[in-house]
Order: structure tokens, then C-alpha cells, then sequence
């Protein structure tokens, strides 16, 4: 016989003990790989939407609410040699069957020839009428081939919507269309540039026709390109880019002898008006407004233009007004004229302004001084035949307009009646859209293109926020560092993966334990230890082999479970059923590796402790525990410990930190822990303090116990872990509807959330707004701005860099939710005022939901979010407060007038929150559904929106439920170990006190009374410090605490052990096995 | 002088106050080839002594010479070496591996030996021992379907197979029927004679300490000659 085979006969001998054991380890190890071949299927199923969403896109361009010409693509494409398309993605709204079904926010996608080329889609076609649309979209709107589908679809302007004067009717252009087809998701039916799993609902048109429903000519706001030539697409765009792409337009000006330049915007862009009013090109800058009223001593002229003058000498408060407008007005030189107009703040808020002014020169209204491109061009004002069609999106009072002025009006159109200076002009009339409506560039002796060319030199697409975006590196690397399930996985079984380590153990205790003479007589044969322990551990080694490769069959299992329950009952985590397994070898390889060597420590640990006992004393199978000092240290680390977690409370107690959960949770763990040491060493004191005459039922106990201190010890520990644990995790679910109308509630004690496709530009507070929108009930409504991003809330499993921003009147807030973290010097009592504080060097506060910035972005409250303003300037948003769980999970809010500050081409909101009576909840959302109908509205409980969030974090703590029960299972099964072993043990102690007279009854009792001691010493210690890491829950108003699901748990825990406890001894009792064992002595 | 035990003292500690003096500064020599009886009361520290001897357990002070070599001061690797060559050892159960045969479990000392020759030599001695103790027919089976004293005779032969000077027994029949304890002493004695074998018995077995050449006692921690 040689060595191989003796390991083989001990295997094969021992094989119940092996296999139980290699179960034990294939446990682990489906657990360990199972969690890592979840997150291996869930990236590649994020990797797979990423192709499916981008096709072959590599790049895009573009900048938020900017168009250009389409025709930017083939330009693009000649330069760099490799496909780009032009897109012009819009929003809408969809419905069929009359309105039967309707989807509130669905993308409509004006697409060109080359789509299929850049997208590497060969099979799609775009037809020429019609429109294809996504097979969700299909689905949820019940529509086929050739049904007819309504969009409407927010209107295309180049203009920003609340910019002075621009119109706010016909926000939506509606149109029926036949359905031409149905994208599949291998043909783009997935297309969408934002980072998220869901699929959007897409609905697909020519560019050309889309641009025809818009009644724009070959617009596009975004260049689909494919290629890898990142550095030449960045250097060809500002090469390539024409005046039509910054929406500019040059033309001579005869009589002025000028070349002048507007913006298809009406307002110039800051940026541009900055660099061309520099050198080289030096332009004039000019600034026309519509004034309301133009009066002098009783008489008035309404509705007129008024320009400004460079360089005329006038000062503040000097005029210069045209004959016309002298006559009319019956003035003359050094006479006062008043003008009145508007200031168009936030959401249209209207101010009327008046300012006096001294007339220093008349002149004659000809000639250069009437000039009528000096109106900037305002649709509904500048393109209609007459004054009473006037759309100008301020009121007309059309019974001002006088017989003259519609005559002045066809003759004369909007040229300028008066004049003040540049500098006056933008003192009254500059806005966030800009300070002047024209450039002049005294430069007549030059041709257009020359022109063209001196203004193309000096300004970059950049300078207006257009951005080369790397989309599908970003893509990739957003679902590759998005939510990592296998730590996620890993992280909730840990207790089911902790339970099956500690059942190893156990399980190889026990077999060592039965085999412990063994090792004493291969020593006394001559054995070295270091031989005893290799013949040992190889033959751990072959059941730790055995037992993964079986637990690698059951991590497919597992894995293959976990996605059917994800793609079903657990579906809030992931929502998308697009989930596919992707088994990577180097997970099993991994996987296998760490079980094997994990279960090789565990192996190895528990045969040096062990190994280290004398011979002889392995001889009578006796394990000895005499590290007095060791025990003495533990203690010690014991108190220090505890005291730390008590202190840890008491601290944020004091310092406010009240409902930290991460420092309750560490100070229950801390308590855990100091309870577990204390255990160890009260189970390692051999001496039990009891009167060493008197024999009782106790005694007996306690002694048993201690007699096997390190199984005592690991089965409370894995109760004691199990309670917490499963304990902490159930009192943690969140009710989904509790305190929902508190203001320090998640909702902020908002009745509604609302989310509107096309934008509301008015305030919905105003009375006359109100009352022109049919708003009758009494109830208040808090608009927010949106700059769009990608959704950062737990319902997005990529990885988000720049999340949306919401734009929020911070004075709306006060008092409403509640912060679990803030800087220090956020105001203590309203922390929301802050929002206003700015610090220079466009560094503003944000506040974000703590998930948000913990989870979404992976960032801590202090922290510097950066983005690109609308100028493209660098953008630092500092988080200066976190939120409990709150309805704005996925997005970082910023004071209102920051975000016009930077992004000030954006118009109106697109989000509100409703306060009202909850009983009036019907009758408010019916009101505001027909008031905002065109709007695209989505209306949601505020309650049921967060709950939407909520159920996500109990999905993961039902998971978590789930697989720590089944841990508590594995920890029952380790307890049923100890006990057969403790039974086993003592054969002869219970044949001996069957044969003096106990009855199976009383042993029975004094077994079961052992076990439940130790099964109450891990439960109370687990409860204990589960109630004290649960202790922000209880006190917290959002979540609504059961007693009841805590008790439920551990009464299942208590019948779950003691039933096993019950069912060996009993089983034990009645075996004659029992008796036997006295006809050895 | 094959052994001699110098000095040797052992204590056992339960806890800080509770202090037991087994062994006191035992001395004892032990030639070559003779038959030894150790004898005494219950705890008196019979089996600490033959651990000792056996290099199981150590003093707390003292020397253990064998062949004037102080196998004290060895390490780890050659105690193993020196018990594997030296020692022999048959205890009162006879420890045999339950998953290896009769067979097998007699060559489990060869395992550790590398010199083939060496090996060779073990194991032809053990199929000859299994013969003179009269179990050879049974080599193929397992101690669960042996008796008590084939077992223990099987326990001899393991003990002997790597033909050491020592063996030790440490009450060696003392879980054994009469008939069987006296075949199994017959079989102790007809090695002593036979392969000079130095026999050092533990033992509370008067008639089996009668026929050894030297029986000491053992009582609180001290050893004496029986004269």
C-alpha cells in the first residue's frame, strides 16, 4: 500500500462524511460563483442593450435645445471618410384607436439614408412615408402594419420658447401616421442615446418628413457617426461648421453699408456677440426691443420698436426718435418721453417697466433710419400681414392699435420709431438669452464669404455647448462599472455563503473529531505531523475539489434561478426582461478557485488548531484550550468593542446624525461582536460558578456546553449572525404608502408628480394663467426646470456620470423632506436656502438624493459633480446636502435661478409637484389632465412614485430575506451537526443514564434544554443588536416598522431549530444504538 | 545502558492555583532485550511516564537518554524518525484504521520510511508477524470484522513491523478477555525472547507484571524497584 492509496481508502471509507462535507463546500460554492456568474450575465445583458441601442455608433454630436443644418453630415462624412448621419430627435406624445391607448413620452426620431449605414442595421428601411415604430410601442398601443398612429409631437424651435416675444401657441404639431413597419431590437427598435436598460418607446420617420410636420428646412440637432477617428471628427466639425449651423445669418446692409449679422434665436449668444465684438472682426453690437408703449404729455404710440445707437454720443437718459413718431406724439427736442415695456422673467412672469427719457434729436425716417432689418425676426410678429395677428407671446391690447399703426405697420413694418444707446438698451432690455438682436460689421468693402469666413475664424462649436460625445466608450463603460450583481449577489448571500463556510467547518469538526485517534496513532507509528497534515489535507483537498465542481453545476442552477426570479417576481431591480445568461469561464474558473481555497483554509485552520494538541492527548481524543492570554485579550477587545458601538450611538445622537442607518448598522455590528467575544470566553471558562456538591440539571448543561466550546461558540455565532441579519433586513422594508403626506416624508408632502413632454411656460400659480388654463381648484403647484441626463435613481443599472438636473425654487421646499447628510455649513434650520449660495468660479450647491450620490454616483455629500453649462463652460456642482429616499431619486437639484444662470435656453418646466387634499386627488388630476392635455402630461402619486423606488430597495431586501433564510437553513442544518455529534459523543454518558434509571423523556429534556440554550444565546444576541441597528428605522417616519414581520421571524427561527433539536435526540433516544454502547464499557 | 531516564519531572495545571506533581524527579535505566513492568495506582502517572519514554509527551524537566543520546533535545521530524525506527507502541484499544484492512493497517508505519530496501524489509517482517501471531488468514479484513484479540494482536504486529528496539504497552491487555490477555502476553514475551525487544509494560495486571524481568512502582510521582 502506498500513500495514494491509503487516501483513497480513508476517501472511500469515510465517504457519508465526505459527501456531506463536499455538500457543504458545493454550497459555498454555488453561492460564490453563482453571484459571479449573475454579474458576468447582467453586464453582458447591459453590453448586449449597448449594441443594441447604438448599433455601430460610435460618436455623436450635438448640444442640448441646438439645431443645424443637416446637411452637416455629408460635410462630415467627406472629411473624415466614415458614415455619419443626422438625426433630429424629438419628443411627443402617442395614441391610437381614438385616444384608447396613449403612451405620454415617446421618442420620435427623424432619421436619414444613413442610418442603416452608421447604425450597421442593413435591414432597416426608412420608408418614405409612414413611420416605424418599436415593438413595445406597438404592443402597449395595440397597433399593426398599416394601423394608423396620432403623435403629437412637441414643435421644433430654434428659438428658445421663453425667450422676449416668441409665441407660446402651437407647441405641438400633431399628425396621423401609417405604421410602415415594426422595429424589432436587432433593427434599432432600441435606438436611444441615453444610458439605461429600459427600452424606449421609439417611433421612426424620415428626416426630410419630420422636418416637414416641423416647418423647418433640413434641421437636425444630432450627428450619428461611426468611426474610430475621434481626433479628426473633433478637428473637422469647427472646420466644416457654416453660419446655418450656429443658426447665423449675414447680410449687407445698404443702407447702413454694414454687413449685419443676426441669429435665427432672435437674442445673439453671449458667447458670439463676445468674440465678434472683439478684434478682429470688431462688430457693433445692436439691441432692438418691443416696447408697449411710447408716450410724451398725454399721447401715446403703442407697440413699437426701439433700437439702440453705438457711438452717438447720447447719454443714460437721451433719446433719439424718428418725425414719425414726433408727430405723432407731438414732441419736440428736449422733451420727456416715456417708454414702457416688458421684462420677461422666469416662466413668462411679466413686469411692466417704465423709463423717461429726454429727446436729443429727431430725425427723419428715411434713409438710414429706416432700416427694417433692424426687427429682430420674431415668428407671429415679424411674418404677419398686420398688427391684430400679432402673436408675441406678451398681451396686445388690439384696442390701442390705431388706424396709423397698422398703416405705419404696412409701411414701414417694425422699423425702429426711436433710438437710445447700446449701453441703455442693455441695461433695460438684456435678458438670459442675450444682449443684442444684431452685430454690425463695418466692413462693406468685403464679400459674404469673405465675411462668412472672418466670423467662422473666431468662434467654435464649442462656445455653444456642441460636444463630440465618445457615446459608445461611454456606453461600455457605463454598463461594465454600472451595478456589479456579483458584489451585489455576493453582498446578499453573505449569510448563506457565511452559514455553508461555517457548515464546512462544522462538518469537517466532526469528521476530524470521529477520526481524532487516527491522528494519534499514525503519530505514534511514526508519522511526522507535517506528513499527518499533508495526508489530511489532500484528502480535504480532493472533497473541496469534488464538492465545487459539483457546486459548479449548482451555480448554474442558482444563476438560472436568479434570472428567472429577476426577470419575474424581482423585476423592479433590473427592469428589462432582456436579461440573458452569459457563463464566462473565468468566473468558473474564479469561482472554483475560492471555493477551493476557502474550503482548504477552513480545513487547514481547523487541523492546525487541531494538530497543535499533544499527541497523546489526540490519542484520547481530548482538545485541550489553554490560551488563557488569547482569552484574556478577547475579552478585553470584547468591552472595547461594545463600548465603542453604545459610544457610536450616543454620538450620533449628540452630533444629529440621528438616522444614519451606515452608523447604527456599524454599531449594532460592533455590538455583535463584543456579544460573540464574550460568549467565546464564557463557553472557554471550564469552571462553571455553581456549588460543586450539588448536581443539578443545570450544571449538567452548562458543563456540556463548555466541554465543546468551539461547536457551542459557531452555532450561536451563526444564529447570532442569522437574527441580526435577517432581523435588521426585515425591519428595514420600507412600507411603500406610510406618512406619504408628511412634508419630511420622501413625497415632501406633495399629493402629484408630474412630468409634461412639452413644456409648461407659464406659472401654473399665476391667477390669470390659472384661469386662462381652466385651473379652477385651490391647490399649489411647484414648476421645476430639467436639463436632461441620464437617470441616476436605482432603477438604472449603468453606471451615470452626469445626471439630469432639475432647476428648483428652493423657498418652494422649506421644510419639506428630510436631509440624512449636509455639509457643515448648509443652513441648519433651512438647509434648502443654501441652494442660493454661489460660489464664484461657476461653483454652485446641489442637493441629490443620498441613494443618488451613495449608489448612482459613487460620490459622498461634499463632493464635485462637473458638467458643461450651455456656454460650455465648466460647471462644478458641489452636493451639499444628501435626501432620505425621496421622489427625486435619479436626479441632482439646483437653486432656480443657477440653472438659468447656465442654462438659459431652457424654457418652462417639464416637472411639477402638486400640493393638495388627498381626498381631492381624483378631481385634481381629471382637472389637470384636460387643462394640460397638450402637454403631454404624466401624472403620478407622489407617494406611488417613490413607492416605485422603494419597492426596488425591497426587492434587494426581499433577496436578501430569501437568501438569508435559506442560510438559516444551512445554519439549523449546523446545528443539527452539533447536536448528532454531541449525541455520538456521548453515547455512553446517555447509555449510562438510561441504564440508572433516566427516562428517554428526561434526557430527552436535558439534550433539547442544552441546544435551545445555545439557540437563545444566538438569537438574543442577534436581536439584541439587530434593535439597535435597526434603531433609525423605528424612529423613522418613512418607514413604517413591524413588530410583528421581526417576531414572525424569529418565532420561525426558534420552531426551525428546535424542531431539528426535537428530531435527532428523539431519533438518537429510541435507537438501541444507545444501549450498544454500554457493551463495550 | 540502552535507556535512561534522568531527573525526569511532569506537572499538570488545570488553572492558576490547582498545580499536580506527577511525575518527581524519576530516575530509571532500562538495558537492552529486558522485560519492564510499570505498576501502580489509578492517575499515578503510568501512562505520562511511558509517553515520555515514547517521546508522545515531554518532561518538564530531565533527560531521556537512549544509548546515551539525549532524545529530549530532538526536533519534531526526529522524534517522528526516531519513533518510527525505535519505538514500538500497543495500547490498551488497539487504534487500528477502521477503512484499511488487517493488511494494510500493518503497513501504515512503512508509509513514512522512503529507503525502499528499508521498506522491503517491513514489510516481509510483517507478513511473517501476522503469521506467528496467527492471524494471517485474516490479513484481508477489516478490524470491524475482527475480534477484540485479533485486533490487538494485529496492533503487536503494527507496533513491530519496523522492528524497533522499544516497545511500549500501555496496558495491553487490559480490554481483553482473559484467554485472549494471556495469548496476547504469550505473543509480548516470545517477541522479547525471541527479537530481544525491549519491552516496557504499564500495566495494572499483577500476574502479567510478574513475569518481567524488573517491576517498578509508581505511587505520587515516584518510582521504586520492586525488590
Amino acid at each position: 500500500m502506498n500513500i495514494r492509496q491509503f487516501i483513497i481508502k480513508t476517501l472511500t471509507f469515510y465517504w457519508r462524511q465526505n459527501l456531506t462535507l463536499s455538500l457543504g463546500i458545493a454550497i459555498s460554492t454555488a453561492v460564490l460563483t453563482g453571484a459571479l456568474i449573475v454579474g458576468d450575465s447582467i453586464q453582458y445583458s447591459l453590453s448586449k442593450i449597448v449594441q443594441l441601442r447604438l448599433g455601430e455608433i460610435t460618436h455623436t454630436f450635438s448640444a442640448v435645445d441646438r439645431y443645424f443644418s443637416a446637411s452637416l453630415a455629408f460635410r462630415l462624412e467627406n472629411e473624415i471618410g466614415d458614415p455619419v448621419a443626422s438625426l433630429l430627435m424629438l419628443e411627443g406624445m402617442a395614441s391610437s384607436q381614438g385616444g384608447k391607448y396613449q403612451i405620454p413620452r415617446v421618442q420620435v426620431l427623424g432619421v436619414d439614408q444613413k442610418f442603416p449605414l452608421v447604425t450597421g442595421s442593413p435591414n432597416f428601411i426608412l420608408p418614405r412615408s409612414g413611420a416605424l415604430i418599436s415593438r413595445n410601442l406597438a404592443d402597449r398601443l395595440n397597433l399593426n402594419e398599416n394601423d394608423e398612429l396620432l403623435i403629437r409631437i412637441k414643435k421644433l424651435s430654434v428659438i428658445p420658447l421663453n425667450a422676449p416675444f416668441v409665441s407660446d401657441a402651437d407647441l405641438v404639431t400633431s399628425v396621423t401616421l401609417i405604421i410602415a413597419g415594426i422595429l424589432t431590437d436587432e433593427n434599432m427598435g432600441r435606438f436611444d442615446l441615453k444610458n439605461i436598460q429600459t427600452a424606449p418607446y421609439n417611433i421612426m420617420l424620415s428626416l426630410e418628413l419630420l422636418n416637414e410636420l416641423m416647418d423647418t428646412g433640413g434641421k437636425a440637432n444630432y450627428l450619428l457617426i461611426s468611426s474610430d477617428k475621434h481626433s479628426e471628427i473633433e478637428t473637422a466639425l469647427p472646420r466644416i461648421f457654416s453660419l446655418e449651423d450656429y443658426n447665423l445669418k449675414s447680410h449687407f446692409n445698404a443702407l447702413q453699408n454694414s454687413w449685419d449679422v443676426t441669429s435665427d434665436r432672435v437674442f445673439m449668444d453671449p458667447v458670439i456677440q463676445e468674440v465678434l465684438t472683439e478684434e478682429p472682426v470688431s462688430a457693433e453690437a445692436i439691441l432692438t426691443y418691443f416696447t408697449n408703449s411710447i408716450s410724451s404729455s398725454g399721447r401715446e404710440t403703442p407697440y413699437s420698436f426701439v433700437s439702440s445707437l453705438e457711438d452717438t454720443g447720447l447719454a443714460l437718459n437721451e433719446i433719439v426718435i424718428t418725425d414719425w413718431l414726433a408727430e405723432d406724439l407731438d414732441a419736440d427736442l428736449d422733451d420727456t418721453i416715456a417708454l414702457e415695456y416688458f421684462v420677461i422673467g422666469a416662466l413668462r412672469a411679466l413686469e411692466e417697466k417704465l423709463e423717461t427719457f429726454v429727446i436729443k434729436r429727431i430725425v427723419s425716417l428715411s434713409g438710414k433710419w429706416a432700416d427694417a432689418s433692424l426687427m429682430p425676426p420674431l415668428p407671429g410678429l415679424t411674418d404677419v400681414g398686420n398688427c391684430r395677428d400679432w402673436e408675441t407671446g406678451v398681451p396686445i391690447d388690439l384696442e390701442k392699435i390705431r388706424e396709423k399703426d397698422e398703416a405705419y405697420w404696412d409701411t414701414f413694418r417694425g422699423i425702429p420709431k426711436a433710438y437710445v444707446s447700446y449701453r441703455t438698451a442693455r441695461n433695460l432690455w438684456s435678458n438670459r438669452f442675450g444682449e443684442s438682436t444684431a452685430l454690425r460689421i463695418n466692413s462693406p468693402g468685403v464679400s459674404a464669404a469673405e465675411i462668412d469666413n472672418s466670423i467662422l475664424e473666431v468662434i467654435q462649436p464649442k462656445d455653444l455647448g456642441f460636444r463630440v460625445q465618445e457615446v459608445r466608450s461611454q456606453a461600455d463603460l457605463a454598463a461594465k462599472s454600472g451595478v456589479d450583481f456579483s458584489q451585489l449577489f455576493l453582498g446578499l448571500s453573505f449569510f448563506l455563503l457565511f452559514a455553508s463556510l461555517l457548515l464546512t467547518i462544522l462538518l469537517f469538526s466532526l469528521n476530524t473529531s470521529t477520526r481524532m485517534d487516527q491522528l494519534g496513532t499514525l503519530s505514534f507509528l511514526g508519522f511526522t505531523r507535517r506528513k499527518i497534515k499533508a495526508l489530511w489535507l489532500v484528502e480535504g483537498l480532493l472533497v473541496a475539489i469534488a464538492g465545487s465542481v459539483v457546486g459548479l453545476w449548482m451555480a448554474i442552477g442558482y444563476n438560472n434561478i436568479v434570472f428567472k426570479a429577476l426577470n419575474t417576481i424581482w423585476l423592479p431591480i433590473v427592469r428589462t426582461s432582456s436579461l440573458e445568461t452569459d457563463i464566462s469561464i473565468s468566473s468558473l474558473v474564479l469561482g472554483f478557485g475560492i471555493s477551493v481555497l476557502i474550503s482548504f483554509l477552513a480545513i487547514l485552520i481547523s487541523l492546525n488548531r487541531l494538530l497543535k494538541q499533544p499527541v497523546h492527548q489526540l490519542q484520547i481524543q481530548k482538545v485541550l484550550d489553554n490560551k488563557k492570554r488569547a482569552q484574556a485579550i478577547r475579552n478585553v477587545t470584547a468591552y472595547i468593542v461594545g463600548i465603542t458601538g453604545i459610544s457610536l450611538v450616543i454620538w450620533s445622537y449628540w452630533q444629529h446624525v440621528f438616522q444614519n442607518t451606515i452608523v447604527f448598522f456599524a454599531s449594532g455590528a460592533l455590538l455583535l461582536i463584543s456579544f460573540l467575544l464574550l460568549v467565546h470566553g464564557l463557553f472557554h471558562r471550564k469552571k462553571v460558578k455553581m456549588d460543586p456538591m450539588a448536581l443539578k440539571a443545570q450544571r449538567l448543561i452548562s458543563q456540556n456546553i463548555t466541554n465543546n466550546p468551539r461547536q457551542s461558540f459557531l452555532v450561536v455565532a451563526m444564529f447570532a449572525i442569522g437574527t441580526f441579519i435577517i432581523v435588521a433586513t426585515g425591519a428595514h422594508r420600507q412600507d411603500l404608502f406610510s406618512n406619504a403626506q408628511e412634508k419630511t416624508s420622501g413625497t415632501g408632502g406633495f399629493l402629484l408628480y408630474g412630468t409634461c413632454t412639452v413644456p409648461i411656460l407659464n406659472n401654473l400659480n399665476d391667477p390669470k394663467v390659472r384661469f386662462i388654463s381652466g385651473l379652477e381648484k385651490d391647490y399649489q403647484i411647484v414648476q421645476l426646470k430639467e436639463y436632461p441626463g441620464d437617470d441616476a435613481s436605482c432603477l438604472n443599472l449603468n453606471r451615470t456620470i452626469n445626471p439630469g438636473i432639475l432647476g428648483v425654487e428652493p423657498e418652494a421646499m422649506i421644510g419639506r423632506y428630510h436631509f440624512v447628510d449636509k455639509i457643515p455649513m448648509l443652513h441648519g434650520e433651512n438647509p434648502w436656502s443654501s441652494l442660493h449660495t454661489n460660489w464664484g468660479g461657476n461653483v454652485i450647491p446641489a442637493i441629490a438624493d443620498q441613494s443618488v450620490i451613495q449608489w448612482g454616483l459613487g460620490l459622498k455629500v461634499g463632493d464635485t459633480l462637473q458638467y458643461r453649462n450651455e456656454q460650455g463652460e465648466l460647471l462644478n456642482l458641489k452636493l451639499v446636502g444628501g435626501l432620505a429616499n425621496s421622489i427625486f431619486q435619479g436626479s441632482i437639484l439646483i437653486a432656480s435661478d443657477h440653472f438659468l444662470t447656465h442654462f438659459p435656453s431652457n424654457s418652462g418646466s417639464t416637472i411639477f409637484l402638486v400640493e393638495g387634499e388627498t381626498e381631492e386627488q381624483k378631481s385634481i388630476v381629471a382637472e389637470l389632465q384636460n387643462s394640460l392635455r397638450d402637454h403631454g402630461l404624466d401624472l403620478q402619486a407622489s407617494a406611488e412614485r417613490l413607492a416605485t423606488f422603494n419597492a426596488v430597495q425591497n426587492t434587494y431586501l426581499s433577496i436578501f430575506l430569501i437568501l438569508g433564510g435559506l442560510g438559516l437553513i444551512l445554519g439549523t442544518l449546523g446545528l443539527a451537526v452539533v447536536v448528532a455529534r454531541n449525541l455520538l459523543n456521548r453515547k455512553k454518558e446517555l447509555g449510562i443514564m438510561q441504564a440508572t434509571g433516566f427516562s428517554n423523556k428526561l434526557i430527552l429534556s436535558l439534550i433539547t434544554q442544552e441546544h435551545l440554550y445555545l439557540l437563545f444565546t444566538g438569537v438574543g444576541i442577534g436581536l439584541i443588536s439587530a434593535i439597535l441597528a435597526t434603531l433609525p428605522s423605528w424612529l423613522n417616519s418613512n418607514i413604517d416598522m413591524s413588530p410583528k414581520i421581526v417576531l414572525i421571524l424569529i418565532g420561525l427561527i426558534f420552531l426551525n431549530g428546535t424542531l431539528w433539536i426535537l428530531w435527532i435526540t428523539r431519533r438518537f433516544l429510541t435507537d438501541e444504538k444507545v444501549i450498544n454502547a454500554l457493551r463495550g464499557e | 545502558m540502552l535507556l535512561s531516564l534522568k531527573n525526569i519531572s511532569k506537572s499538570y495545571s488545570s488553572n492558576a492555583t490547582e498545580h499536580r506533581q506527577v511525575l518527581s524527579d524519576i530516575n530509571l535505566e532500562i538495558k537492552e532485550g529486558y522485560r519492564v513492568a510499570i505498576v501502580g495506582p489509578s492517575g499515578s502517572g503510568k501512562t505520562t511516564l511511558l509517553n515520555i519514554i515514547g517521546t508522545l509527551d515531554k518532561p518538564d524537566q530531565g533527560q531521556v537518554l537512549y544509548r546515551e543520546e539525549d532524545i529530549s533535545q530532538l526536533d519534531n521530524q526526529q522524534l517522528a524518525s526516531f519513533r518510527s525506527q525505535v519505538i514500538g507502541f500497543v495500547f490498551q484499544h488497539h487504534y487500528l484504521l477502521p477503512q484499511c484492512t488487517l493488511w494494510e493497517n500493518i503497513l501504515i508505519p512503512t508509509l513514512p520510511i522512503r529507503d525502499r530496501a528499508l521498506k522491503n524489509q517491513s514489510t516481509d517482517r510483517g507478513k511473517e508477524l501476522l503469521k506467528r501471531t496467527g492471524i494471517w488468514a485474516q490479513r484481508h479484513q477489516k478490524p470491524g470484522e475482527l475480534s477484540g484479540g485479533e485486533c490487538q494482536r494485529a496492533a503487536v504486529v503494527r507496533a513491530l513491523v519496523n522492528s524497533p528496539t522499544i516497545l511500549l504497552a500501555d496496558e495491553p491487555t487490559g480490554a481483553l478477555d482473559q484467554r485472549n490477555s494471556e495469548m496476547l502476553a504469550e505473543i509480548l514475551f516470545e517477541f522479547n525472547q525471541s527479537d530481544k525487544i525491549t519491552l516496557i509494560m504499564v500495566t495494572h495486571d499483577m500476574s502479567l507484571a510478574a513475569k518481567a524481568d524488573e517491576i517498578y512502582i509508581l505511587k505520587d510521582g515516584n518510582l521504586a524497584l520492586q525488590n
